[in-house]
């Protein structure tokens, strides 16, 4: 078990190359390496990687792009074992990046979390406006609507969709949860939702004991 | 890049350097560096650079003569900042820059031949390996040959990716989304004040806005594309910058996206494009001036004899006469026609010391049709008549003997 594979994990996912992604996190787990390693330690590690060269403007959309779709097809490796399959659905949850963001990587992992612990999960994409969380809701009728936002810009949707719901008459119906890099605990209180996690696994976590409570 | 390339290319560049005498480094383009394993950096043991990077980027340098190896067909001679020959040799995998050969340094003809060169450094490049012109360009095409035989497989067929359909944003690009005028004259205003910053940021926020207008549409991407390389194209031309090595002609670079037959392919080529646009408007300009300046020298040497125009200089090294012209005199202490005359009677010294030839042959063999104004300009820099400095030379000589 060397270590080399999660540096060319991280380079693999930098340089967008998904079929040297797929091959690497293979190897990576006959070599016993666990998924939340390959995943947090590899995949995460070359998107932050990637990230600071991005703010910098190092790199070009169109590089991020294919890195994102590299991760994307390792993270879909990883779905088994990141996740106890559950067996009977312990709710419904309705999730979406919020309106004018494209940023999907973070929601889909929350996603497979979701899914993993036993949850029912309704995707509705990227760039979700507001009425569509509303309709999802009414047709649904989830406990759960978890919203993703990653740019600055684009967290005032969040507001946004707790509002629309408000005005439906739906709030009461359903917890909010919300997430995404810019976004903290202090501003999910602001905005009145109801929970707020920082990462994949403890939004499970989290989702888990909203509808126990 | 295949570890079984880089490896079996590095070895290569390890035999070569020892059966030529010179450094052979091994450049990847996709790490935009010098790759580990082949010889250490020249650049560190180069009598001629005084270690100060504002003056030589060693790798920036290099870069420069690499991307211009993709330019030339593959090979590129250039002169260093410190007035040094490299060669750059492109290797390409499936079609596209993967690796380069750079070898040098070497010293091009006779130290003592360079006017711009001060004594100690003189000394100084007497000690690097010396090469004749034809001998410099007898190495590069055997490298070429070399490289030639790596990059022989057929580029794999391009497989579309379903992928692409799902990167989509708020609404389409409208149609002449790229022709702002005020977009064009912020980049163009940022371009001739070097912000390089935010040029980059602004290439990202186009690009974000192209592929985010919805990137599943390859024919619409494409038009994006070519709308919004002829507004860097337009910026840059109206900023100062000197892009002919990027664009070429305009329909080069729309014929190569209409060759691209994926969003992978039409990705690789737009990073590629704005990567080397970034660089020749921020990072080469030096380095590009560096090297014209010095192939214009060594034109202007070898035809000492001839008539020698800007104008003739210009296409030697490719500039056209007005950017020479602007460039010579930003960087060079002399201007044009000084230049060429110095030149000129240094070559006369050294005919006049070394050969028995009549004074009126000496002045036609370095470009003076007219003795007497040969002995003009000869008076006016040397203090001295050719003849009395015939004389004094043969004194000397004597002296010393
Ligand atoms: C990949 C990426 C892109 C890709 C997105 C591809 C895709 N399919 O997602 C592309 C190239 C399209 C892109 C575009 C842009 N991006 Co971007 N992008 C990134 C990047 C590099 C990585 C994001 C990521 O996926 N991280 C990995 C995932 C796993 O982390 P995560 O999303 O944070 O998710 C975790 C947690 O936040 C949490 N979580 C996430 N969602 C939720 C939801 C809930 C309910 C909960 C509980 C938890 C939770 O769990 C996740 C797993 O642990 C970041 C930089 C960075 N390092 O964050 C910039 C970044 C987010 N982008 C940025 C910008 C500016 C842009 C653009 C405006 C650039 C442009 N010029 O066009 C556009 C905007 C497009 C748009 N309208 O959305 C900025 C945002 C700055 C700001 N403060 O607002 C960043 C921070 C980069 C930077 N520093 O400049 N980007």
């Amino acid at each position: 078990m060397s270590t080399e594979i999660l540096a060319n994990l991280s380079l693999a996912v930098q340089k967008g190359r998904a079929k040297d992604v797929e091959a690497l996190i293979a190897q990576g787990l006959a070599e016993d390496f666990t998924a939340q390693q390959l995943l947090e330690d590899g995949l995460l590690t070359g998107m932050n990687l990637l990230g600071v060269r991005f703010k910098n403007n190092e790199v070009f959309v169109p590089e991020v792009l294919i890195a994102a779709r590299a991760l994307n097809k390792g993270t879909l490796l990883l779905k088994t074992q990141l996740v106890e399959e559950g067996v009977k659905p312990i709710g419904t949850v309705v999730i979406g990046t919020v309106q004018g963001d494209l940023h999907d990587i973070g929601k889909n992992l929350v996603r497979m979390m979701l899914e993993g612990s036993g949850f029912q999960v309704i995707d509705l994409g990227v760039d979700v406006a507001p009425e569509t969380f509303v309709e999802a809701v009414r047709e649904h009728k989830p406990q759960i609507v978890a919203l993703s936002a990653l740019l600055t810009t684009t967290m005032g949707s969040q507001r946004g969709v707790i509002e629309a719901l408000e005005g439906a008459g739906l709030r009461g119906t359903v917890k909010v949860m919300i997430g995404g890099a810019p976004i903290t605990e202090a501003y999910a209180n602001e905005i009145g939702a109801d929970a707020y996690t920082a990462d994949a696994a403890s939004a499970a976590q989290m989702a888990k004991s909203l509808v126990a409570a | 890049m295949e570890r079984t390339l880089a490896d079996g290319v590095t070895g290569n560049a390890v035999d070569l350097s020892a059966a030529l005498g010179v450094f052979v480094r091994v450049f990847c383009f996709e790490e935009r560096a010098f790759l580990p394993g082949s010889a250490e950096d020249f650049c560190l043991r180069c009598p001629l650079a005084c270690g100060d990077a504002a003056v030589c980027d060693s790798l920036l340098a290099h870069r420069f003569g690499c991307y211009e190896a993709v330019r030339w067909h593959g090979e590129y001679i250039y002169y260093c900042p410190a007035g040094l020959i490299f060669v750059a040799t492109l290797v390409a995998q499936n079609g596209r820059p993967a690796l380069a050969f750079v070898t040098g340094p070497v010293v091009m003809g006779q130290a003592d031949d360079w006017p711009e060169f001060e004594a100690h450094m003189q000394e100084a490049a007497a000690r690097l390996p010396q090469r004749t012109p034809a001998q410099v360009n007898a190495v590069a095409r055997v490298l070429a040959l070399l490289a030639a035989g790596f990059g022989r497989q057929a580029p794999p067929a391009e497989e579309a990716d379903s992928f692409w359909e799902d990167v989509r944003g708020p609404g389409g690009l409208p149609k002449g989304f790229f022709d702002a005028i005020d977009v064009q004259q912020q980049l163009s205003r940022m371009i001739r004040q070097g912000d390089r910053g935010g040029t980059a940021q602004m290439i990202n926020q186009l690009l974000g806005a192209l592929y985010l207008g919805g990137s599943g549409n390859l024919p619409k991407m494409k038009d994006g594309a070519r709308e919004l390389l002829a507004l860097f194209h337009r910026a840059a031309k109206e900023g100062g910058a000197f892009v002919d090595p990027i664009f070429g002609q305009s329909s080069d670079f729309s014929a190569q996206i209409a060759g691209c037959a994926t969003q992978d392919s039409l990705s690789a080529f737009l990073v590629d494009m704005f990567n080397r646009f970034v660089g020749y408007v921020f990072d080469f300009t030096r380095f590009a001036h560096a090297d014209a300046l010095g192939k214009a020298a060594e034109y202007i040497r070898q035809n000492a004899a001839e008539k020698i125009t800007l104008a003739g200089v210009a296409r030697e090294v490719g500039f056209s006469p007005s950017h020479l012209s602007a460039v010579w005199s930003s960087e060079m202490r002399v201007g044009f026609s000084a230049y060429v005359q110095t030149v000129r009677i240094e070559k006369a010294k050294q005919l006049l010391r070394k050969s028995g030839l009549p004074l009126v042959q000496v002045a036609q063999n370095v470009g003076f049709s007219d003795q007497s104004y040969f002995t003009k300009v000869f008076t006016r820099l040397c203090g001295v008549s050719p003849a009395q400095y015939r004389s004094s030379q043969i004194d000397q000589i004597s002296k010393g003997a």
